[in-house]
């Protein structure tokens, strides 16, 4: 509801505030709480997260919960197991569950406690009708969605998503090197320089029409993107829709103001979530997390460099100091002197080229990518650089492209 | 010297010759009821000595003595015991004066009769006739008679009563003090300016002292009741401050504990954020008073929370003190004249609010001539105009400010740059004067408040306020003051940037209320105060309806809620000697939540929760639906252990039947408030403070230390994840807490002299506790639990020096220690990223709080009678730049988790001012 939005707006208020990073000094209680995470959806494969609570100056990301037994259970003691992927994920493939049931989620972790979910309703999810973005200002694409239930049925809602892109290295990889020989690139070899990445939202994103005559959601605010290599060669958004409960959505309403929406004059009192989880050998013990249960609806939106309205400024200008040599056009991100510093590797003599280039490229860190035949015969090189200028996987992408991928 | 001056002037002497016997001779006296000029005329017939006096200066006082065989000087003193006569018998000559001009003996041979002045002016002879004039007291060295004049006053004492003025601007004067220092008898003026004093007959010698005011000394000879009013005149500058105020009223002679007074002069002088003068910012710097942070000027008042103060503009409430979110505090400084801050002893005519009453007081108009200010500054810009609409009975002054601060807004990232911020108050009082026994008094008051974020959703809140009050005084001993007024509160927030969604929100809160305020002064030891009122409230919680055609919000409008409430008073200040005196008050409330409304019912012992819903029941409009009354003691006494040291003690019990919903730390200005119900149980506190009270340097500087123990019953608080807008059925989603606060206050106060200011520590502590378990929520463990406004420790220093007459600095030095924050406990992964959960409340607190503001005041010349006075003030807030955190968070961001601290004004900002007078 926007009438909370003046919590956001305050903070502008403060004209001559300043934030700063601060790490107070906190007591170093080991809580390990277990958090699950995950809605159980019908018609779709489900993902449940077991995970541990650990110290705020842990590192780890993610404590995961190994070796549970977790099943959901409707309220005719049907079980659904779900089976353990590792990583604290457990899965269960495609099941379709019962509008008229009530379900709830069981597990038992390896240290033989028994955790178990209130019952919850299994809700039908209304279609979305649309998802668009607008540019919110120069640096930076904003996307919204649209949404309505014609049976009024859904009217509060959570959304996720899942973003792919496409990007380059920057430089392009045309040449490879294999034991002394250098070779070049044939349309059969593995391109390393175009790579797809995908990324899942990470903020919690809710909206309600419960105030609404109709069930309908207007201009939702989703995630937005920044002026990025993502938007340069092909962007893919795609959204899904979940309906919850108004209980379900009052949790996550609260677990969006209690961490993500916190900084301004008027924060509300930061205060303990209550899900629908409980420790069942030990009521005491706090348990975190909300179950819910519903179908899923997604839309998906394909943006091109050519739908955006923002520009990169200077792009190539930073670039003049690789005259000469390919680079990858529209290549987006600046390049710093030194992170992706140029070397050559001179050809001759021909009897020490292949210990001369072992010992740079056999590490792995560094690739041949190109040669410069700018100079006379006798004074060829082979140019390298840093891998993660020339190989895009580097960077986290894959080279093969999802079959969703429309560009 | 001097006593020829008076003989030639005040005293009279006509010279009649005489030759008789050298040896004294007895006389025989017999009078009854003849005029003083009888009396001398037959004591010389029986003697022969020669009678000096001014026959056309004996006045009409009747003399009534008898005695046979007496000395002359017998006989005289018999005759003019009661009178303001005076004789001196000097070989055989008799030299009778009038006034308390005793001629020395010694001086008389030096008169040469044909010098002696006989035109002086007879003192004219005020009577409590009221349908003359009383006429203005304005010579020092003139013997004013008072009542109905006799020779033979009657042992025993009258009530002398009256006004006293400015003589400049004709505005009544508050806190003067008046009274005998001989005889320890002193009283003050009240808010209007009127004083009423019980003394023994007979000559008085009244001096009269205020702070700013030129102290002076007035002659009465009182016969019986009487009116005299006094015109003050100015103190012009206090360069060389040598006035001793050994009687001024003081806090070690103030029977009341735990009061603070600041008039506009010494707010002023403080600086604060871009050079606005600023009544709340000042008094957040007394001791015992708090706030969450720089960017509230809602006052934590010994361990209350913000809603627990009753705040009073010319007793109208004021809901929302604030301009700007809480940055700017919503008073005219240049309107306000002084402000009353009751944190221990709180008069049984103030209730309805558990911590504090701030009383604020809006100057009188200049009853004399029009005049006015100007000002300019970084934020506002000011206009004051006041002056007479019937010379010497009736004035006006008006007084309006509006801002400018959009420039702020510039500075923001620019995805605020289409966002507006404005806000004006108005304020505007007439005051007349009907006659001598009645007054009437009309006060009106506006502020709003408007903020559009990127012409997307807009904010608004108001304060409307009109009271009219009548003075009459029905006799010497008794007068009344009768208030009436409406106060209206309200804010809405609005949004049409999606046609669809687009809603407006309102939210308001009106009451109507009469009082009656009555003061008797029954003895010299006993002053009655009593008094009623009753007070309706109308709320209307929430009003949320669609705005704009397309708009698909389905009106949703919280049931109005309406409650009368009504208190009876009666308190005595009782001084049972000299140095001990108690004020003994009672103040008895009662509180009817009316219909029409719905009320749920819950089963006893249970959460109320939604679930646990038992059924509800609709009331008629009108019906008397739930009562809660209650007697409020409030007593309060002092003991002189010497002349300027003394002890008091205090106990208060208050009762608030309206809450402040507020789930942030600061004051939101979108928090609701909402009236106790069946469902929800008025708030109750009690405080029982002591302090020691020691005056030095002739009362120059005020030294005092206070203790205060506090509690605090059925304090409202929030379960987990409340919603408090359009909540059909807050009950469900608060509890109600326990609390106690306790804390001793050191204050050193120097008002005088060229250099001023004071100095404060306080150690306190507040601790809330929620550990009943059929409220829902046990927040931490059933543990008591520190406010968010619990600081511990907190020093001030406000100091102003003054260099010249034209040039005076002014230093404030704040420190205190951090405010309590809930941090989290630990983090864990959900919704893709990093997450982190709180557990115990308020169990951290934010970095200490340290800040040193300077400021300079530069006035132009100050020729009189020059038609502009003009004066800079420039300074800088935040002199050392500290970065003082207001808030310490973690946030989710990116998926990681990072902490951050917030601060509001976290660089030196400068300012400057300009004023104009004219």
């Amino acid at each position: 509801m926007k009438i909370f939005a003046y919590t956001v707006i305050l903070m502008s208020v403060v004209m001559l505030s300043c934030k700063k990073i601060y790490t107070p000094q906190l007591t170093s209680v080991s809580t390990n709480f277990l958090a699950i995470d995950g809605p159980i959806i019908s018609g779709d494969s489900t993902f449940i997260r077991l995970s541990r609570t650990t110290r705020l100056t842990d590192t780890t990301q993610n404590k995961a919960e190994l070796k549970a037994i977790v099943a959901i259970e409707n309220d005719q003691n049907t079980l659904y197991p779900l089976t353990e992927k590792g990583a604290g994920l457990y899965v269960l493939g495609i099941t379709n569950f019962d509008v008229s049931r009530k379900y709830r989620l069981d597990i038992k972790t390896s240290n033989g406690k028994i955790y178990q979910s209130d019952f919850v309703p299994m809700k039908t999810t209304g279609p979305i009708d649309s998802v668009y973005f607008e540019p919110k200002d120069s640096n930076h694409i904003q996307f919204y969605l649209d949404a309505h239930d014609p049976t009024n049925k859904t009217r509060y809602y959570r959304w996720d998503y899942k973003e792919t892109w496409r990007y380059t290295s920057l430089l392009k990889y045309q040449f490879y090197y294999n034991n002394g020989v250098v070779s070049n690139l044939t349309s059969a070899d593995p391109d390393i320089s175009t790579c797809y990445r995908t990324a899942l939202s990470n903020e919690v994103f809710v909206g309600s029409s419960a105030l609404l005559a109709n069930d309908v959601i207007t201009k939702q605010q989703l995630g937005g993107v920044d002026n990025s290599e993502k938007i340069v060669r092909g962007y893919v958004l795609q959204v899904r829709q979940y309906a919850l409960t108004k209980e379900g959505f009052e949790y996550y309403q609260n677990l969006k103001t209690n961490t993500e929406q916190l900084g301004s004059l008027f924060d509300s009192q930061s205060s303990i979530l209550k899900g629908n989880i409980h420790c069942i050998t030990n009521p005491a013990e706090m348990v975190i997390g909300f179950i819910s249960l519903s179908t899923v609806t997604s839309k998906q939106v394909n943006l091109s460099y050519a739908q955006i309205p923002i520009r990169f400024t200077n792009l190539y200008g930073t670039l003049e100091w690789f005259k000469g040599h390919f680079y990858n056009s529209f290549t987006p991100f600046k390049p710093e002197p030194g992170n992706c510093e140029v070397k050559s590797i001179p050809e001759l003599p021909a009897a020490t080229f292949k210990t001369r280039a072992d010992a740079i490229l056999s590490s792995g860190n560094n690739i041949l990518f190109d040669e410069d035949l700018s100079y006379p015969a006798t004074s060829y090189t082979y140019f390298y650089a840093p891998k993660e200028c020339v190989d895009c996987r580097a960077t986290g992408g894959t080279t093969t492209k999802p079959s969703y991928f429309p560009f | 010297m001097k006593y020829i001056y008076t003989l030639i002037t005040s005293l009279l002497i006509v010279l009649q010759t005489t030759y008789g016997q050298q040896n004294p001779r007895l006389v025989n006296i017999a009078f009854s009821n003849v005029t003083i000029g009888k009396a001398i005329i037959d004591l010389q017939a029986q003697t022969n000595y020669h009678f000096y006096y001014d026959e056309a200066k004996l006045d009409t006082t009747k003399i009534t003595a008898q005695g046979s065989d007496l000395t002359l000087s017998v006989a005289l003193n018999m005759v003019f015991k009661t009178t303001d006569y005076h004789y001196t018998i000097v070989n055989q000559q008799v030299f009778i004066s009038k006034g308390n001009h005793v001629i020395e003996p010694d001086l008389i041979t030096n008169i040469t009769p044909a010098k002696v002045d006989t035109k002086t002016n007879a003192p004219l002879d005020y009577t409590d006739n009221s349908n003359q004039p009383v006429a203005k007291a304005t010579l020092e060295n003139k013997v004013y008679d008072i009542g109905i004049k006799s020779n033979l006053v009657a042992a025993g004492r009258s009530i002398l009563n009256g006004y006293i003025y400015n003589i400049k601007t004709g505005e009544p004067l508050t806190g003067i003090n008046i009274g005998r220092d001989d005889i320890n008898i002193n009283v003050t003026t009240d808010r209007f300016g009127y004083y009423a004093i019980t003394l023994p007959r007979g000559l008085n010698v009244l001096t009269i002292r205020g702070i700013g005011m030129k102290t002076t000394r007035r002659q009465i000879m009182l016969y019986t009741d009487g009116k005299l009013n006094i015109e003050l005149q100015e103190q012009v500058m206090s360069l060389k401050e040598v006035t001793i105020n050994a009687k001024a009223i003081n806090n070690v002679k103030r029977v009341e504990m735990g009061v603070e007074k600041l008039d506009i002069k010494s707010i002023k002088q403080v600086p604060t954020a871009f050079g606005e003068s600023d009544v709340l910012r000042v008094v957040l710097t007394l001791p015992g008073v708090q706030s969450v942070g720089e960017s509230s000027t809602g006052l934590n008042v010994r361990g209350g929370s913000a809603d627990q103060n009753l705040i009073l503009l010319n007793d109208a409430t004021i809901y929302n003190p604030s301009h700007f979110f809480g940055f700017f505090s919503a008073f005219d400084p240049d309107i306000v004249k002084d402000v009353e801050l009751y944190k221990a002893s709180i008069p049984e005519r103030f209730g309805g609010r558990l911590s504090s009453v701030l009383n604020v007081t809006n100057r009188e108009g200049n009853k004399k001539t029009y005049t006015g200010s100007a000002g300019i500054g970084l934020i506002t810009s000011r206009l004051n105009i006041e002056g007479p609409i019937i010379k010497d009975k009736t004035s006006f002054i008006f007084g309006g400010r509006t801002t400018y601060a959009n420039w702020l807004l510039g500075l923001l990232p620019k995805e605020y740059k289409n966002s507006r911020a404005s806000f004006y108050d108005l304020n505007f009082d007439v005051s007349h004067q009907v006659n001598e026994k009645n007054n009437i008094y009309l006060s009106v008051y506006a502020s709003n408040d408007n903020f559009r974020l990127n012409s997307d959703t807009t904010y608004g809140y108001s304060n409307k306020n009109i009271s009219l009050k009548w003075k009459h005084v029905f006799n010497n001993k008794l007068f009344g003051l009768f208030t009436s007024g409406f106060d209206k509160y309200e804010y809405n927030i609005a949004s049409s940037a999606i046609p669809v969604n687009a809603y407006k929100l309102n939210f308001d809160i009106n009451q109507a209320y009469l009082k009656t305020d009555f003061t008797y002064y029954l003895s010299p030891k006993h002053t009655i105060n009593f008094g009623a009122s009753s007070l309706h409230y109308l709320l209307h919680p929430g009003t949320y309806t669609p705005n704009d055609p397309k708009s698909l919000i389905v009106p949703n409008t919280v049931p109005a809620e309406q409650a009368l409430e009504s208190a009876l008073y009666a308190g005595d200040h009782f001084d049972i000697n000299p140095d001990f005196s108690v004020n003994f008050g009672i103040r008895y409330s009662m509180y009817n939540y009316l219909g029409p409304a719905t009320v749920r019912n819950y089963p006893t012992g249970l959460p109320k929760t939604t679930v646990n819903l038992l059924d509800s029941v609709n009331y008629p409009a009108g019906k008397n639906i739930k009562t809660y009354h209650g007697p409020e003691y409030r007593i309060s006494t002092r003991y002189n252990l010497s002349d300027d040291f003394s002890v008091k003690a205090s106990y208060n019990t208050l009762r608030q039947y309206i809450n402040l919903l507020s789930n942030t730390a600061a004051i939101a200005p979108t928090d609701v408030w909402k009236l106790s119900d069946p469902n929800i149980k008025p708030q109750y506190g009690d405080q029982l403070s002591l302090g020691l009270y020691k005056n030095l340097k002739s009362n120059t500087i005020e030294l005092s230390v206070e203790v205060y123990y506090k509690h605090l019953h059925d304090f409202l608080d929030f379960k987990s994840g409340a919603n408090i807008i359009l909540n059909h059925h807050v009950e469900t989603d608060v509890i109600e807490t326990q609390g106690k606060a306790y804390g001793i206050e050191f204050l050193l106060k120097k008002s005088v002299g060229k250099l001023n200011g004071w100095v404060s520590y306080t150690y306190s502590r507040t601790f809330l506790q929620a550990n009943d378990p059929t409220q829902g929520d046990i927040i931490n463990n059933g543990n008591y639990y520190p406010a968010n406004f619990d600081k511990p420790h907190a020093f001030n220093f406000i100091g102003n020096f003054r260099v010249s007459h034209r040039f005076n600095a002014s230093l404030n030095v704040t420190y205190s220690t951090g405010r309590p924050i809930t941090l989290p406990v630990a983090k864990y992964y959900a919704v893709g990223a990093e997450r982190v959960i709180y557990s115990d409340r308020n169990a951290y607190r934010i970095p200490d709080y340290f800040r040193t503001d300077l400021s300079m005041n530069i006035d132009g010349n100050h020729k009189i009678h020059q038609r502009f006075h003009n004066s800079w003030s420039i300074g800088i807030y935040n002199l050392t730049a500290r970065q003082n955190p207001f808030s310490v968070y973690y946030v989710t961001k990116g998926g990681t988790v990072s902490g951050y601290q917030l601060s509001i004004f976290g660089a030196a900002i400068p300012f400057i001012n300009y004023n104009i007078r004219f």
